[in-house]
């Protein structure tokens, strides 16, 4: 028979299970959570100077994505007016993603849904010479990037 | 043509090291060994079988000075070494698991004579 000639202890570097024990593994799998709300936002811009530009930021909250597809910007006088939106970069640089010109009001549908993924904000133009008092209005849906974990548990062994 | 098998089974305890040393009592040769790790091993024992002939000590699982760290697996080994009475086999198993004992079974087959395969 073998002999026991030396015992001595050692530093371990892990956990093991013991010797044929269930074994139960646990994994989790991202899965995108389907949610979405309607989006509406109004904000009125009152007395842009002439020839000026007036910013409003929009904040859509955080891990948001943000569809419009309305786009309206009206004042009570006939006279040009623009309208640009600006999404803002993970960088946090503002980037023009809208842009459009239009007398008394400007009025656009976007069929495929403006995506914005961080805030937005609006500058509402004044191109004549005297101060304008605009509203804008849009209208769209709202869904989150947040994901769940999902558990998975598997026995065998 | 007579041959045995000399059994080195050992439950070894958690975040010890143990040396297993047998006599070999009648000449002849060492043809293979074989190995067993449970399955919670994980890879965290490590076993290894040298040999001292007219003392001298030789590896013989691979790789020189390494171990063999498995999880339910059998892992047979070409030995292929002659023998004296009085040489030695060492089976050193080591448990680096912290919490769980380890039942390794190491087992040396003894011939009188060599055999090829």
């Amino acid at each position: 028979m073998p002999e026991l000639v030396k015992i001595w202890t050692v530093t371990p570097i892990g956990v093991g299970r013991a010797d044929y024990s269930k074994s139960v593994e646990r994994q989790t799998e991202s899965v995108t959570r389907s949610w979405q709300e309607d989006y509406q936002e109004a904000k009125i811009i009152l007395d842009i100077p002439p020839g000026s530009s007036v910013t409003e930021e929009i904040d859509t909250g955080i891990n948001n994505v943000v569809l419009l597809y309305d786009l309206r910007l009206v004042t009570e006088i006939n006279v040009l007016i623009g309208l640009e939106i600006q999404e803002q970069a993970t960088t946090g640089e503002w980037t023009t993603i809208y842009k459009q010109l239009g007398y008394t009001r400007i009025i656009d549908k976007i069929s495929k849904g403006l995506p914005i993924f961080r805030n937005y904000r609006v500058i509402a133009y004044n191109f004549s010479n005297v101060p304008i008092d605009v509203v804008f209005s849009t209208s769209g849906i709202k869904t989150t990037r947040e994901t769940y974990e999902l558990e998975l548990i598997s026995g065998g062994g | 043509m007579p041959a045995k098998q000399i059994n080195f089974r050992y439950n070894i305890e958690a975040s010890k090291g143990v040396e297993l040393e047998y006599e070999i009592t009648e000449d002849g040769w060492l043809t293979e060994g074989f190995m067993h790790f449970p399955d919670g091993c994980n890879a965290l024992v490590y076993a290894r079988v040298r040999l001292g002939i007219s003392g001298t000590i030789v590896q013989v699982t691979p790789i020189e000075n390494d171990y063999i760290a498995l999880n339910d697996a059998n892992f047979p080994f070409l030995i292929d070494y002659q023998v004296h009475k009085k040489d030695k086999i060492l089976v050193e198993i080591i448990n680096y698991d912290s919490v769980n004992p380890h039942q390794v079974s190491v087992i040396i087959t003894w011939a009188s004579e060599r055999t090829l395969r």
